[in-house]
């Protein structure tokens, strides 16, 4: 998985989210093989800044909405 | 700055600016979301990274390598008992497929690799109480900075930092956060140092409190991401909800939620791992992110 996080025009902790990002995506699920690359990059809007569980909360929503896609694959 | 003794006359003051911003060389239009970074290509994207890091587990590349060129996949002992763990739950459950021909279908389902992109928008923080700082002059050129904040030696470095004063002439005091989830975190600093400023030139009291439309336009949210991905699942992941649910019958959120539970009980996720027990340590307790 190669994800891209959304900065804006600042650093402030962009870093921690996407390497908590990037250590948390395989949530309690387990990969025998498994890679993940994150990095952020800056935009011209606002700064991100701390969100209650910076990094962790996007993980989540991406890995369910991967196993809805792998279930939803396995039947068609 | 604008500085008034009422809110509304600031308030006023302040629509009245005009900021030029000039022209930016080598930049076409404004990057609002990733795709507005993608669309302008690989130059734009590589001027805007920032890097980051990478989290590897065994050679997924590999394995997506050998599921292109054909090649039997091996999957683990692991798996397979973990696969044979989650059917028989769902096949007791329902007694209409034998498990006989559960057992074929797992292992005769054809491995693939799935791919696609996911794209979570950002989220804004949802805290009553809006960013709040308030400012006191104080005797022998000391600065007092009461905010609503989360990081009082963040407020105290700036503060020190614009004044031109050492971090013992700035006393912060965090009396009342309010709501955070961090985004009084950092995103307070600018006001409490205008605040601080303007109370140092002025030297009298000054407080700023954004309005609730200032707050949510100044305070960003959290990072939206844009993820790209390619899964091979083992054939006994994807054969399992599979032969649940049987090829063809729309049963999705079924074929979900037997998918969730094989996938929890390979990674060992239900195990019980073990039993609460005094020691003489100091006593665990809750902690939140």
């Amino acid at each position: 998985m190669s994800a891209q996080l959304n900065g804006g025009f600042d650093a402030d902790i962009s870093g921690f989210a996407t390497w908590a990002f990037t250590h948390s995506v395989d949530q309690a699920y387990y990969a025998p093989h498994f890679d993940t690359s994150g990095e952020y990059l800056h935009t011209n809007t606002l700064t991100r800044t701390a969100a209650r569980g910076p990094g962790d909360a996007q993980s989540a929503y991406v890995m369910e909405t991967i196993l809805d896609h792998v279930a939803s694959a396995s039947g068609a | 700055m604008i500085v008034a003794t009422k809110p509304w006359v600031a308030q006023r003051g302040a629509r009245l600016v005009v900021v030029d911003y000039g022209d930016r060389p080598g930049e076409t239009r404004a990057h609002i979301t990733l795709e507005d970074v993608h669309a302008d290509g690989p130059a734009a994207v590589k001027a805007a990274n920032k890097g980051g890091p990478r989290y590897k587990r065994g050679d997924a590349e590999a394995t997506l390598e050998a599921a292109a060129a054909g090649k039997v996949p091996n999957t683990s002992v692991r798996w397979r008992a973990s696969a044979l763990l989650g059917v028989w739950a769902p096949v007791f459950a329902t007694l209409w497929q034998p498990v006989s021909l559960v057992v074929v279908c797992t292992w005769g389902y054809r491995e693939q690799v799935i791919d696609g992109t996911v794209y979570c928008k950002t989220q804004k923080h949802f805290y009553m109480e809006p960013q709040t700082s308030y400012a006191i002059p104080d005797e022998d050129g000391t600065m007092r900075v009461f905010a609503s904040m989360q990081n009082p030696g963040g407020v105290n470095a700036a503060v020190s930092r614009v004044l031109g004063l050492p971090l013992n002439k700035v006393q912060v005091v965090a009396r009342r956060t309010g709501g955070g989830f961090g985004g009084k975190l950092t995103r307070h600093t600018p006001h409490a140092a205008a605040a601080a400023v303007a109370a140092h030139a002025l030297r009298r009291p000054v407080r700023v409190t954004l309005s609730r439309n200032d707050d949510m336009k100044t305070t960003g949210g959290r990072e939206d991401v844009l993820a790209k991905y390619q899964v091979r699942p083992t054939r006994a992941l994807l054969g399992v909800p599979f032969c649940c649910v049987g090829r063809g019958v729309w049963l999705g959120t079924w074929r979900c939620l037997i998918l969730r539970v094989v996938a929890l009980v390979g990674a060992g996720c239900l195990r019980r791992h073990g039993q609460v027990g005094r020691g003489s340590g100091v006593s665990a307790t809750q902690r939140r992110l």
